[in-house]
């Protein structure tokens, strides 16, 4: 949406439920986007929002059951991979897409070597012997900055520090030279210093492989650094999206100006306080029947509680919103809400 | 590792000294002495005999003797079989037992992993049930009935072929270790395996093997180098004690399918209170495992 380049992934409509002894969780309810190639694609939102979800059945890591994909396309360089991974019977996770979890410490095999587990899709998807695989993943590891990559590429994981572990996972994930890089909350068990290094070192490589990357976080420091789009997920559903300026600058969503304002800033702001967002997200077993956000929503209207927010309003080109405070018939005017101007309306 | 390995030697010396004295100890409680088995034996015979075997010198004398005579490695001469050292028993015997408990081992370990692999592959389908449904047979039905179904399962066997293809008791051929293999090695077996399941199941839900699937991997592939190698570990852990309890702890087995071991061999002069090898074997086998344990 946001180039008019050629689309590389396109979801579209995804829903995924999940059934347990309480009933059926709606996880994502109606998820759809574009990823392009050589840009960073955000998904952000809070904690079971259905940002893992939906990348993970994208990468049929979904355990089913109890997982269900119930609706939904995924097209990949034209073909249907949701559901069925194979493009020409050859799995394309680790060789068209990768992908890097959240905690370092517990992703890597303990009883294999580092080497090993980075030639190990060598070896799967592209033929390579021992020998080639384990040169490779030398490379490889000297690639994401490791020192001594060829004795590192010995050690097993516990003698790997997690700033390490993490970019030795980079180099797992990027072995077969992925066209998307799916990284699930690459930084959250880091700390700051090892985020800033991993980051700088995954839009090094972002700029010289030409890869696109899915970043999924909670961390909007992390969003403003590092996407080209941004989505922001509540409660299973995309309730804005746009690039980085337009969602921090011209804001158009409640929600979004929550996060806003609970979000600390380097500027020296005295007065300024952290306002956090009221009350808690939605249960997902029952989702309310109006939007998502309403229950917490300061400026809620009778028609959020009533009405699902089916339609994205669009603001200006790329940013889009789905909020009722966008209908052409509400009057209803809220502080700091970007709004459609009359010249950029369609 | 050094202050460790001094460390670990003066714990095993304790160990042994205590086994020593407490064998010793006990045996003296046992009412009768190993010379009331002999048929008329006059006083002035069974005097003699006491002075032979050094059994008339006061207790204390006895003790140290014994002791010294363990710290040199002789468990002395056996009452029962002429002329025999018991470390000659010993000797003739332990390879009988200890081939008998690597087979035993091996069988258990080999079983008790592919049958939990296979467990926790077909999670709560009919593979899993009835394999579990064994398993808890394994555990609970004592050896010595394997040991007489063995035998029957092996007599209708030969009826069957017509002659006699697998021996059903006694020692000899790699045949006759079949069963008794077999039988030793079933209760390991199902402890192996239900440690396999648990540990197979513990593992696959763990971020590593969702990092193998991320990254494409076969399924087979994933199954053996990631999920059974780590599953294994836990077995290999017990498989060391294990070892020692199928080698030492036998003589069940051994006794019902007539087989000449280590383990059976040494109950027999603790029936008859046959000093010396009462001691020596039980000490023998305590020693066994102390080394087996601490190496």
């Amino acid at each position: 949406m946001s180039t008019d380049q050629e689309v590389l992934l396109s979801v579209q409509n995804l829903h995924v439920e999940f059934d347990t002894y309480g009933g059926t969780v709606q996880a994502v309810r109606g998820v759809s986007f574009d990823v392009f190639p050589g840009k960073t694609l955000a998904i952000v939102g809070e904690s079971g929002c259905g940002k893992s979800v939906t990348v993970q059945s994208l990468m049929g890591l979904i355990p089913t059951p109890p997982g269900r994909i119930t609706q939904g396309t995924a097209i990949f360089k034209g073909n249907e991979i949701l559901g069925n991974i194979y493009i020409d019977g050859k799995d394309i996770r680790g060789s068209e897409i990768g992908m890097i979890f959240q905690d370092p410490m517990t992703s890597l095999n303990p009883t294999m070597t580092i080497g090993k587990q980075i030639g190990e899709s060598l070896l799967v998807h592209r033929g390579y012997s021992q020998k080639q695989a384990q040169n490779r993943a030398i490379e490889l590891l000297d690639m994401t900055r490791i020192p001594e990559a060829s004795k590192r590429a010995r050690q097993y994981p516990f003698e790997f520090s997690g700033g390490m572990l993490q970019r030795a996972m980079i180099a797992v994930a990027l072995a077969c030279e992925p066209s998307i890089l799916i990284a699930d909350e690459p930084t959250t068990a880091l700390d700051v210093t090892i985020q800033s290094q991993i980051l700088d070192l995954m839009q090094e490589l972002q700029s010289e492989n030409n890869m696109s990357i899915i970043l999924i976080t909670h961390d909007l420091g992390v969003v403003a650094r590092m996407a080209d789009d941004i989505l922001v997920m509540y409660a299973g559903k995309i309730v804005e999206q746009g690039e980085p300026e337009q969602i921090f600058y011209r804001s158009a969503h409640p929600y979004t100006l929550g996060l806003k304002s609970a979000m600390p800033s380097n500027k020296n702001e005295q007065d300024r306080q952290l306002i956090p967002i009221e009350g808690s997200p939605p249960d997902l077993f029952s989702p309310p029947a109006g939007c998502g956000y309403a229950p917490r929503c300061p400026n809620a209207m009778r028609i959020c509680k009533n009405k699902p927010v089916d339609q994205f309003f669009e603001l200006e080109k790329a940013h889009h919103s789905a909020c009722w405070l966008h209908h052409e018939d509400c009057e209803v005017s809220v502080p700091g809400l970007h709004r459609i101007t009359s010249g950029e309306q369609k | 590792m050094r202050a460790y390995i001094i460390k670990r030697l003066i714990q095993g010396l304790v160990t042994v000294w205590f086994i020593a004295t407490a064998t010793f100890v006990a045996m003296h409680n046992v009412p009768g002495d190993p010379l009331m088995d002999e048929k008329a034996t006059t006083e002035e015979i069974r005097a003699n005999l006491m002075q032979k075997y050094g059994l008339d010198k006061p207790l204390h004398k006895q003790y140290v003797i014994y002791l010294g005579n363990m710290l040199k490695g002789d468990f002395g001469i056996s009452f029962t079989q002429q002329n025999r050292q018991v470390n000659d028993i010993i000797r003739e015997h332990f390879p009988v037992s200890a081939a008998l408990g690597i087979l035993a081992i091996t069988f258990a370990a080999l079983g008790g992993i592919t049958w939990g692999a296979l467990t926790a592959l077909y999670r709560n389908k009919l593979p899993d049930i009835i394999i579990m449904f064994l398993v808890i047979l394994g555990v609970s039905v004592p050896s010595f009935v394997f040991a007489a179904l063995g035998q029957l399962c092996i007599v209708s066997f030969n009826q069957l072929v017509g002659f006699s293809m697998i021996p059903v008791a006694g020692w000899g051929s790699v045949l006759h270790m079949l069963i008794p293999s077999l039988v030793l090695g079933m209760g390991t077996m199902a402890y192996l395996t239900r440690l396999t399941r648990s540990s197979m199941l513990e593992v696959v839900n763990t971020d590593y093997i969702r990092t193998a699937k991320s990254k494409g991997l076969p399924s087979s592939r994933i199954f053996l180098q990631h999920q059974l190698r780590n599953a294994v570990l836990p077995v290999i852990t017990v498989l060391g004690p294990a070892i020692a309890a199928i080698t030492t702890g036998g003589f069940v087995v051994e006794m019902v399918l007539l087989f000449p071991g280590w383990d059976g061999i040494s109950l027999k002069p603790c029936n008859n209170s046959t000093t010396p090898s009462s001691w020596a074997l039980p000490y023998s086998m305590v020693l066994f495992w102390y080394l087996w344990l601490s190496s």
